[in-house]
């Protein structure tokens, strides 16, 4: 009786995560029919392209969640992404490790920033977003002064087919999704975490090291991070550095697939999988407007103006349901007073 | 007293560690605002010394200025929106559209008094559209601040289009005169009044260091966000009008990234970009001139243009560290 | 424990600065000249402003030969801008450049419609100014004002780069079959000379070619800043794609065109090779589609990747592309600064006495040997841009040198020139 009523609960919360990505595809699919001629998925192309870059934005989103969950808005994401691929991927191509290597030592190199990041954010204890743009300046400078500029070409190299593999691609999206849910859900180190993320105070009175915890999630945001940047780079071609904190806007533009997904994720009491949804879902809104011929600018007009209204609608969903429910309240009371009235 | 006595007393009070002194100096009520005064000096006097006096000439003392003035009036506008928590880094591309409607009403008139008023308008209405997000529909700053980055400078694309748009360059030489000067004197002269010596500063400062305690004061939370974010539109269109004149030119990238410039600014100068009790809006301006003189003086000395974002990252971390409270925990601040 | 703790907030600091300065161990790029003394023989030295428009392998080519190459011989020192990304970085360099003690600045930055204002800039500090770039119509007044610190342009022969992908076009496209175009217009809705003038040369040759008529003027579909259809009455489908990929979902878009089935020959005019052939190659296998790739391209790993993969279908990935050796252009920036600081601005006018364009020709490339072979070329030690070409082009070392002669000695390095003289 309780397996069977656990087994359900788990059916519809499994079901509420997929229909967001799922309404949204069906209503992509019409704007595409009646307007393009053709739908937001045609053939492995597209389901490549969709995986690519649902894995750049998973990973990354769950990178920037690592941190943000506990309060702290790292900025130097974007730049930690460009030293992880730029070092890792030049690293790996000269050991031609192929597209394997670059992957790991990308990653590894993306902890390591990670990891100067964290050690230098809690000795020097200067607020988050402040740290994160000086060492964004840092990293970028160091991406700019590697292999003459160039960064790096995985095009035509030998060895990277495999990370445009569409099994590859879902095996490292299927162990990202059940590494963060066992990291940050089941794990003695996300007890930890969920602790400091509910009073980092009270954690560490209670014998918490939330300095080590913090590390780790900058390690951890690092190493996601660069993995996503993995994807990007052989979805493009190459990867050049940028200067001037441009590599933000990394930062920023994985923010909806990470604000819709931890929105997801309360409704299937799972936030490693909702932010999964959310980047299926964002990957195929932006996938569906492409199929239109828009320009870039208007996209984007879309794009974050949906935003905008998800996340209005998000943030005073508490006074719609209260509004609704004192609705609600009003027309009993007034249906009740008018069964008195008839009953007198 | 007996000297044996005071003796023993001496003996008895606490000893203060190098540390405890640090901090006594760190925590004393002058120090952000004396701190990267000191540091601006220290860097003037180290550029003058590697340059042979190079440093001290018209012409840089000048350029110093004029590169300094626009992100300088942006972080003397933010400085309001900062100083109750909102951080809101879109406000270089709110700076970008206003410029874009501020041209394309040159375009459309031939009036360049048309062009200043409509980009101090648009500053204007585009901040009041980013403080009705934050403060009458609950998102938080950070979050509008993301959103409005993009469409903003969306919307500077699709409206330039082709090539950048052009103003007149003669006037626009004419209005980096006196115009210039005269109303970022004004500006600047305004909000050091009303931030520093009118109740408004002072509301603005208590709802940034603690909203729910000013709320219970009977400060009015609402209006008074209202008003800092009508007084950051102001320095944002007027801002606008300073990089319109200076180029003559409005191309549909303008003020891209400098929102993060902004907060560095803010923050070099001694200003906590989440607010509080201790903030003040002059922090941006000597922030700003400090970046500026960075840049120029290490491209003096002979630095490469590489390596100078990479010192600016190193610099900039080390004054905010030594410049700002070491807390007993870890900063955080929920965001989202 | 205290002591502990001051240890590892200097290892923090410590951290942050050993990174940074780590990086710029790791960049020789930007360095200013290690000085020209030893060649100098008396003349005065001079110190050179080289704004960049962006950092890159060509960057760090133009970097060497200027710091490693020139530098020594003719006493000059450089000083090298960060990317400027608009008009205000540039004056901003500009005015640095001038406190740092420049006489000159050559730049690499499009400005369009302000010229005059950056040469009136460079007037307030004395300095010598020329830019890489066409005459734009909206800047005559620099040209006829007599500003006497303005040495004129330098630029590609921009009809002549078009016409390489005309050209190429009409040798090679098999009109009796019905093809498809995609036309990559780039940034040419934002007025860049070089991807319009590819464009409306790619567009007409299409024209030509298959002797139709488009329902728009040529100037309207490449001046598009959102796609569009190059509708025609012989019906064959041209779709103009504007834009870069920095650009978020610029390469989506791409792709979603392609997916369409239309078209088969994709055209770019914009230097996007690094960026397209991924979703090319995997389109080829997703649709078993042969798509021909034509494209402008630079000297570098992007271009050398894309000529030498195979495609899907056995074929070259890249059928052809254009290159310009970085020497030759720097070459005409630095004479026209290099003939004003020495009194010889008069090489530097045209027969009207307005300053001139110098014009460079680029080279097509279509098969992996021939970029092999110029791609060896231009590198230290083997400079097509040598001692004697840069000599030819200097008032001070060729006696009497008009513009005409310079301009001509530029159009005579062409391929076969080069290849002699480098042999």
């Amino acid at each position: 009786m309780m397996k069977s009523s656990n087994s359900k609960d788990m059916v519809s919360r499994a079901a509420k995560a997929v229909a967001v990505p799922l309404m949204v595809w069906a209503i992509m699919q019409v704007i595409d029919m009646v307007f393009a001629g053709m739908g937001v998925i045609n053939n492995s192309a597209d389901i490549k392209t969709l995986f690519r870059n649902l894995i750049s934005s998973l990973a990354f989103a769950l990178a920037i969640g690592a941190n943000l969950n506990c309060g702290r808005m790292d900025l130097s994401l974007g730049a930690q992404m460009y030293a992880g691929v730029i070092f890792g991927g030049n690293l790996a191509l000269m050991l031609n490790a192929g597209g394997i290597g670059v992957l790991i030592l990308s990653m590894a190199v993306g902890a390591l920033c990670g990891l100067a990041t964290g050690f230098i954010f809690i000795n020097l204890r200067i607020l988050p977003m402040v740290l994160g743009l000086g060492m964004t300046l840092v990293f970028e400078c160091i991406c700019f002064a590697i292999n003459n500029q160039q960064g790096v070409i995985l095009y035509g190299k030998p060895g990277v087919e495999i990370l445009s593999n569409i099994t590859f691609i879902v095996i490292v999206t299927a162990a990202i999704v059940l590494f963060a849910y066992y990291f940050f859900q089941l794990s003695g180190y996300g007890f930890k975490y969920r602790a400091i993320q509910g009073s980092q105070k009270l954690a560490s009175d209670a014998g918490i090291n939330i300095y080590s915890n913090c590390v780790i999630c900058y390690v951890i945001a690092g190493t996601l991070a660069a993995c996503a940047g993995v994807f990007i780079t052989i979805y493009q071609g190459n990867l050049t550095p940028v200067l001037g904190m441009s590599s933000n806007g990394r930062v920023f533009s994985n923010m909806f697939p990470m604000v819709l997904g931890t929105w997801i994720g309360g409704l299937c009491h799972n936030r490693e999988g909702g932010i999964l949804m959310g980047a299926v879902t964002v990957n195929i809104i932006i996938l569906g407007l492409t199929k239109l011929g828009l320009s870039n600018s208007v996209q984007n007009v879309i794009i974050y103006a949906l935003f905008l209204t998800f996340v209005v609608y998000n943030t005073n969903r508490s006074k719609i349901d209260y509004y609704k429910a004192r609705r609600a309240r009003v027309a009993q009371a007034q249906k009740l007073m008018a069964q008195r009235e008839a009953a007198h | 007293m007996s000297n044996s006595s005071a003796a023993a007393v001496s003996e008895r009070s606490p000893k203060l560690t190098l540390a405890d002194r640090v901090d006594m100096i760190k925590n004393n009520r002058y120090f952000p605002i004396v701190f990267p005064l000191a540091m601006l000096a220290f860097l003037l006097l180290l550029f003058v010394a590697l340059t042979g006096g190079e440093f001290m000439k018209r012409s840089v003392i000048l350029g110093i200025f004029n590169q300094s003035f626009i992100t300088g009036t942006m972080a003397t506008a933010v400085a309001f929106i900062y100083s109750t928590g909102n951080v809101d880094f879109s406000v270089g591309n709110a700076m970008g559209l206003a410029c874009v409607l501020g041209a394309l009403a040159y375009q459309a008139t031939g009036s360049m008094a048309v062009m200043v008023l409509v980009t101090l308008a648009g500053g204007v209405l585009l901040m009041m559209f980013n403080c009705t997000l934050c403060v009458t529909c609950h998102v938080k700053p950070a979050m509008v601040a993301i959103v409005a980055m993009s469409i903003y400078s969306a919307i500077c694309v699709v409206l330039v289009g082709a090539a950048p748009i052009g103003v007149e360059y003669e006037t626009s030489k004419a209005l980096e005169g006196v115009f210039r000067y005269g109303s970022f004197l004004l500006y600047f002269g305004m909000c050091l009044l009303l931030y520093h010596g009118t109740a408004i500063g002072r509301k603005l400062r208590f709802i940034g260091g603690n909203e729910r305690c000013a709320i219970q004061t009977g400060i009015n939370a609402v209006k008074t966000q209202y008003i800092s974010f009508l007084f950051a539109g102001v320095g944002v269109g007027l801002a606008g009008v300073y990089q319109t004149i200076r180029t003559a030119n409005v191309a549909s990238t303008v003020g891209t990234g400098m929102g993060t410039d902004v907060m560095l600014a803010t923050v070099l100068g001694g200003m906590s970009i989440f607010g509080g009790t201790k903030s003040n809006c002059f922090a941006g301006l000597i922030g700003a001139i400090t970046v500026t003189i960075l840049n120029k003086g290490l491209l003096m000395i002979g630095v490469s243009s590489t390596m100078i974002q990479g010192i600016r990252g190193v610099v900039f971390l080390l004054l905010v560290y030594l410049n700002s409270e070491r807390q007993k925990t870890l900063p955080s601040r929920q965001q989202f | 424990m205290k002591k502990n703790g001051w240890l590892r907030k200097a290892a923090a600091i410590g951290m942050a600065g050993v990174l940074a300065v780590g990086a710029g161990g790791c960049s020789d790029s930007g360095d200013t000249s290690q000085g020209g003394e030893s060649g100098a023989g008396g003349q005065e030295k001079y110190k050179i402003g080289i704004l960049e428009v962006q950092l890159n392998d060509e960057s760090t080519n133009r970097a060497d030969w200027f710091n490693n190459y020139i530098a020594p011989k003719y006493n000059v020192e450089f000083m090298f801008s960060e990317a400027c990304s608009d008009l205000n970085s540039c004056m901003t360099f500009i005015e640095n450049a001038a406190d740092a003690g420049c006489d000159a600045i050559i730049n690499y930055y499009a400005v369009g419609a302000n010229t005059q204002q950056l040469v009136e800039l460079c007037a307030e500090y004395d300095m010598v100014y020329t830019e890489n770039g066409g005459r734009n119509p909206a800047n005559d007044a620099v040209y006829t004002g007599n500003y006497e610190n303005f040495a004129g342009n330098f630029m590609a022969d921009q009809p002549a780069t078009g016409k390489l992908f005309h050209d190429y076009l009409s040798e090679t496209l098999d009109t009796s079959v019905e093809h498809g175009f995609i036309v990559g217009t780039g940034n040419a809705y934002q007025g860049n000379a070089q991807q319009t003038e590819i464009s409306a040369n790619m567009l007409g040759a299409i024209e030509e070619l298959y002797g139709l008529k488009f329902d728009s003027t040529i100037e309207e579909l490449y001046s598009s800043s959102a796609p569009v259809n190059g509708t025609n009455d012989k019906g064959i489908e041209v779709y103009c794609y504007p834009g870069a990929p920095a650009t978020s979902g610029w390469l989506e878009g791409l792709n979603a065109a392609m997916q369409t089935g239309k078209y088969d020959y994709i055209l770019m005019s914009g230097n996007v090779l690094g960026n397209i052939m991924t979703t090319v190659d995997e389109l080829e296998t997703a649709m078993n589609k042969d798509f021909t790739v034509i494209g402008f391209g630079s000297f570098g790993e992007a271009l050398t990747s894309a000529m030498n993969s195979v495609d899907h279908f056995g074929n070259q990935a890249l059928s052809m592309s254009t290159v310009k050796f970085t020497s030759i252009v720097s070459t005409m920036g630095f004479s026209k600064v290099y003939n004003c600081l020495t009194g010889h601005r008069d090489a530097c006018l045209e027969a009207n006495g307005e300053p001139s364009v110098l014009l460079f020709r680029m080279n097509a490339v279509t098969n992996p040997q021939q970029l092999e072979e110029m791609g060896s070329w231009d590198k230290e030690g083997k400079w097509v841009a040598d001692y004697d070409f840069v000599d030819s082009m200097l008032a001070v070392k060729t006696e009497g040198l008009t513009n005409e002669q310079a301009q001509e000695t530029i159009y005579k390095m062409d391929y076969d020139a080069i290849k002699a003289r480098l042999n």
